[in-house]
């Protein structure tokens, strides 16, 4: 049974809370006075998310859009999935065997070609803007949803998230570099150990006893808090969850041996851990030239890693209640470029869903017969945020302060996709 | 004509208008007499509000502890707190200001604060450059006013003129500078009014539009070859982007250009203590010196410019004719690829006008917010009328004085750090948060601070003398374990998709960065600063385009992975085992390449990415930083005992004492002496350890830990 503490923002001094509340204003903190709002919560259909993250813009062509039988569609061929009448990209054929869990929307309506730009949207449903940082949407799900257990709410793996923004930076990742690499920050330095380690904690406390009354316990009771997490997530067995190299080799082998493999593990023995939301972060989208080779070691790394996953906890039934998600800032041009390569394309592109509520063997929108434009069911990034929210029963339009007190709504002006969901 | 104009391209008409003649000396500015000033305003406007609870001042020891941290950014050392022991007890204060003012480290201090107001980015186009310039001003002390003209007004290539790294952070854009200078200098958040009048003060949209045409003509240009971009430039177009009405109102009616014009008021009449008077002869003096030596030197009058000319040190911001020099080059051999910017210059001259009172009132409130844990205005970056300052008149004093200094930095933060206000204590933790919150809000006690994360890491850095080893050469053999990704071609074979990779999943056209292992996140690259700073010459242009559009295009098939011969490059990972002697040393993080990366120690503690306008340091706690501190390399080895530091010799060998070794380590850690009580603990902590060399440590890690080290006393 795993436990719920506060969300990421426990570690709030309460002082300055209280100084925000009676003057309005405070110097440089996070002051969130909540805006209440009209409108129902939703009931939660998911509880955690697996966000992969594939950085430099995926062609959509060659992945879960195929226009079979046009000229754009160059090397890759379609191939049919387990669900009747849909066909996606010959570099997944495993993950073709899933279907029945997977909802595609082929018909994302983006607006920025610039790589800084549209990750930034795709990431945070915001526009970039010099005056203000918004959060990223694992950021928005982790302070809007208890911490369930020992491990931090959000982890990314692979790469970095977006930052928190105006949500502080408690709602920020925890970064783990390579999964399977142990983080040294995790346990005593191992010429220390456990041992001798346990007894600094105890010289620890008694100093930091003899000092109290000399500080304002408003102070010290937020490094408490996040000292005692601290020794806590040290000693918690749920750290097991981060050696994914103690997994059988037969199961190793089924999510394909490559970092990214590893990473889909890892994110699954988290969310068995409970943590909320995990980002699995991989570039190399970015083929300008020579896109069909380099589409095709994407598939062969990504393919059984994917499938692997869905498989897995389809089975465990933490399917229901973990929404996968992959993204991608932009799509790719239709027209295939004199270096055999594809060029960027925001006007329509794909992403996939599957899991956490989400009906699957679906495809949601579309886009016209080369990929240039969506054709019906245009949607907006945005909305793709609002869909994630109201997943984890989080009210999207909920607004919250930023630190100059500007209110500001959780996702950019999204409406929940309806089909989405069964 | 305006009292103070003293740009570049004024320098000619402002000499032909005056005729001042030569003074003998300059005016002068006492810190000390402003400080005592500031101290008598301050309880003359609290007397008129009801009595708050007065704090303690501080013990010496504290005091050198607090000041130490606020003007060199760290802990103070075991020599120094000896050598101001040893000076008489009713100077020793005042000498200790007296010599941080004057630390080189005083510059590496004040480039965090500078380097968060400015955003200073060292990844940014012209980063590095622009990090070490602003460096170098504080260094040199150059007055506000001139910095901040030269940070408006710059043209250039970025890197080359450091300074275009300001307008070129958001690269360029009107509107973002529009808000960002009114934010930045005069503490004005006039960015509300881009696309709506502002919600609690007077802007109006137009207004906002009449700022934003400064910038109108304002252009970041790329000087591409072959998709390579060889140089960013900060140039000035002809045409203005700025038109009215806005885009969303003039729903496709014609939209005519906007005037420039600066919303903020310029107060005509002198203060009290004359300061637009004062400054006057101030500049007046610096200018005649500036052409008596020009005169000496044989330079032509082109060659004056503004500024301190208090020192001509070679690199000196303020030197005369480097700059003149520069701005020569910039018309005659460049002026195609980056015109100077008229309108910037106009607006760099309102800025900083000696009469527009939010420009040298949001400077002093800063300073005083950074230094008392409070500002007069809070936040720092808000005033509005409906957010009046706490104590107008004293802030309105200091504000003079920082003119009538002629924008004298330095002169600033002694005029605060000599206040009696500065050495006041924190209120005892039981007193109760609405009588503390009026006291601090009084400035009769002052706020309890954290450390910043730079002065933080110094801190333990200086405690654990880990600037340079501590263990003899070879103590510390360890192997290490790292990545490193290493290209190899490989044959396509298109007759086979899907043919396995043949090192896991690396086969990317990009060479993925390298993840950094373990304990990298304290780690940090030192900028040479000088190094940044080296001016190439006027000529660097044709250097650029020295490689051939087929070297131009080989680089870039090499970055796209493809090769000619069908052959294509694949990046493997490779795991590589070292044997190195781990000697932990630690370079000041006030000098690393700023923003720190992601994750690292710097950020974790607080720094941001300085991407926009709204982030500011984030002082909660999180369980991070704990587990950085608990379990980190820095903590650790600053803990750990070193033969070589001089603490060692009082706890291991023939002469060992044992009760000197802990004080010692309470004074380099904490700059106290323990009580009797800390001390007994202190032996009993020793005497369970497995050697008093790793009680020691265990004692010192605890230390570095406590809540008392995190606080400033």
């Amino acid at each position: 049974m795993l436990s719920e503490s506060n969300g990421c923002r426990g570690y709030r001094v309460s002082r300055r809370g209280f100084v925000g509340a009676a003057a309005g204003t405070f110097l440089g903190m996070n002051i969130r006075s909540l805006v209440a709002r009209a409108g129902e919560d939703r009931k939660a259909t998911a509880e955690h998310v697996i966000l992969f993250w594939n950085g430099g813009g995926m062609s959509h062509i060659d992945t879960f859009d195929p226009k079979p039988g046009r000229d754009v569609q160059g090397d890759l061929e379609p191939i049919k999935t387990s669900v009747a009448g849909i066909q996606i990209s010959e570099i997944f054929p495993e993950l073709a065997k899933q279907m029945k869990h997977i909802a595609l929307i082929r018909s994302i309506a983006g607006t920025n070609g610039d790589h800084g730009r549209a990750t930034y949207q795709l990431q945070t449903s915001y526009g970039q803007s010099s005056n203000l940082q918004h959060p990223g949407v694992g950021s928005v799900v982790v302070s809007e949803r208890k911490t369930l257990g020992d491990l931090p709410a959000y982890v990314t793996v692979g790469g970095l998230a977006p930052k928190a923004g105006y949500l502080g930076q408690s709602c920020e990742a925890y970064f783990v570099g390579r999964p399977g690499e142990k983080d040294p920050y995790l346990a005593f330095p191992s010429a220390i150990g456990d041992v001798r380690g346990s007894k600094r904690l105890d010289i620890l406390k008694r100093i930091n006893e003899k000092q109290a009354g000399t500080l304002p316990t408003t102070e010290t009771a937020g490094t408490q808090t996040a000292l005692n997490d601290a020794v806590r997530l040290m000693r918690s067995p749920a750290l097991e969850a981060f050696e994914v190299r103690k997994e059988k080799p037969e199961v190793l082998e089924r999510y394909g041996d490559s970092e990214f493999g590893r990473s889909a593990l890892l994110a699954r023995r988290l969310v068995e851990k409970g943590v909320r939301f995990v980002q699995v972060n991989r570039g190399g989208f970015d083929v300008h030239s020579n896109a069909f080779p380099a589409m095709r070691d994407h598939g062969e790394v990504m393919d059984p890693a994917l499938a692997a996953l869905i498989e897995d906890l389809a089975q465990s039934g933490l399917l229901k209640k973990t929404m996968i998600v992959m993204l991608s800032e932009f799509g790719r041009t239709p027209k295939i470029n004199l270096t055999t390569g594809r060029d960027h394309w925001p006007s329509v592109f794909s992403c996939m869903f599957a899991g956490g509520g989400v009906k699957g063997g679906q495809v949601i929108g579309s886009s016209d017969e080369d990929g240039m434009k969506p054709k019906d069911r245009p949607v907006k990034v945005s909305h793709l945020h609002a869909s994630i929210c109201s997943a984890l029963g989080i009210d999207h339009e909920k607004e919250v302060m930023t630190p100059l007190q500007r209110p500001m709504k959780l996702v950019d002006n999204g409406k929940r996709i309806d089909e989405l969901f069964s | 004509m305006k009292g103070l104009l003293f740009s570049i391209p004024l320098a000619l008409a402002t000499l032909a208008f005056l005729a001042s003649p030569a003074l003998s000396a300059p005016p002068t500015i006492d810190p000390g007499v402003t400080a005592k000033k500031v101290d008598a305003l301050l309880s003359q406007e609290n007397s008129a509000a009801p009595k708050t609870l007065d704090a303690e001042v501080v013990s010496d020891l504290a005091f050198l502890r607090r000041l130490t941290l606020d003007l060199s950014g760290r802990i103070p050392s075991e020599t120094e707190i000896q050598k101001y022991l040893a000076a008489p007890a009713d100077s020793r204060r005042a000498k200790a200001i007296a010599e941080f003012m004057g630390n080189d480290q005083f510059a590496d201090r004040w480039a965090v604060f500078f380097g968060d107001l400015l955003r200073v980015r060292y990844n940014a186009d012209g980063g590095a450059a622009f990090q070490a310039f602003v460096h170098e001003a504080i260094r040199t002390n150059t007055p506000y006013d001139v910095l901040t003209r030269r940070l408006i007004a710059a043209s250039g290539r970025a890197n080359t003129q450091a300074e275009t790294g300001f307008v070129l952070n958001d690269e360029a854009d009107a509107m973002a500078l529009t808000g960002v200078v009114s934010q930045v200098f005069m503490g004005v958040r006039i960015s509300c009014a881009q696309c709506h009048n502002h919600p609690f003060d007077t802007w109006t949209r137009e207004q906002f539009y009449q700022l934003a045409a400064f910038f109108g003509k304002t252009q970041r240009v790329e000087h591409r070859v072959k998709m390579q971009i060889l140089g960013i430039f900060l140039n000035e177009r002809t045409e203005t982007t700025i038109l009215w009405p806005p885009e969303d109102k003039a729903q496709g009616k014609p939209r005519t250009v906007v005037k420039a014009k600066f919303p903020f008021e310029l107060d005509e009449t002198d203060g009290p203590n004359k300061h637009l008077a004062r400054i006057k002869e101030l500049r007046d003096f610096q200018t005649a010196e500036a052409k008596a030596r020009a005169a000496k030197a044989g330079t032509s009058v082109d060659d004056l410019i503004e500024g301190g000319g208090k020192v001509t040190n070679k690199g000196d911001l303020s030197d005369v004719t480097e700059e003149a020099n520069a701005a020569r080059r910039k018309i005659d051999l460049q002026g195609d690829l980056y015109r100077a910017s008229e309108l910037r210059r106009q607006l760099a001259e309102f800025v900083t006008d000696p009469r527009n009172r939010s420009y040298s009132r949001s400077m002093v409130n800063r300073v005083w917010a950074e230094l008392m844990g409070r500002g007069f205005v809070n936040q720092v970056d808000d005033f509005r009328n409906d957010n009046p300052p706490s104590h107008p008149k004293t802030l309105d004093f200091l504000a003079d004085e920082f003119v009538a200094s002629g924008f004298d930095f330095r002169f600033l933060v002694e005029s605060i750090v000599r206040t009696s206000t500065y050495q006041r204590g924190h209120l005892p933790g039981t007193i109760a948060a609405p009588e503390r919150l009026a006291a601090e809000k009084a400035f009769t006690a002052l706020p309890t601070r954290r450390m910043n994360g730079e002065a933080l890491f110094d801190s333990i850095v200086v405690a654990g003398h880990l600037f340079k080893p501590k263990h003899p050469p070879g103590s510390n053999m360890t192997t290490v374990l790292s990545y490193t990704q290493v290209a190899v071609a490989v044959k396509e074979d298109l007759s086979k998709p899907g043919s396995k990779p043949k090192a896991g999943d690396t086969a990317m056209p990009a060479p993925p960065k390298v993840v950094a292992g373990a304990y990298d996140l304290e780690r940090g690259i030192e900028v040479d600063f000088k190094k940044a700073l080296k001016k190439n010459d006027g000529l660097e242009v044709d250097q650029m385009t020295a490689k051939s559009a087929e070297e131009l295009e080989a680089e870039m098939m090499m970055k796209s992975g493809r090769m000619p011969a069908g052959t294509r490059v694949r990046y493997i990972t490779k795991e590589l085992k070292t044997i190195v002697d781990d000697n932990p040393q630690f370079a000041s993080s006030m000098r690393m390449a700023s923003p720190a990366p992601t994750g690292h120690f710097l950020r974790v503690f607080g720094q941001t990415d300085r991407a926009t306008l709204d982030e500011r340091r984030d002082h909660n706690p999180s369980m991070r930083q704990a587990l950085m501190m608990l379990n980190g390399k820095l903590t650790n080895e600053a803990a750990r005992v070193g033969s070589l530091e001089p603490v060692y010799k009082l706890i291991s060998g023939a002469k060992a004492d044992v009760d000197a070794a802990i004080k010692f380590v309470y004074r380099e850690t904490m700059t106290r002496e323990p009580t009797a009580d800390e001390v007994a603990d202190a032996k009993a902590i020793l005497k369970e350890a497995a050697t008093p060399v790793d009680g020691l440590a265990d004692l010192r890690w605890a230390l570095l830990n406590s809540n008392e080290f995190r606080f400033i006393p």
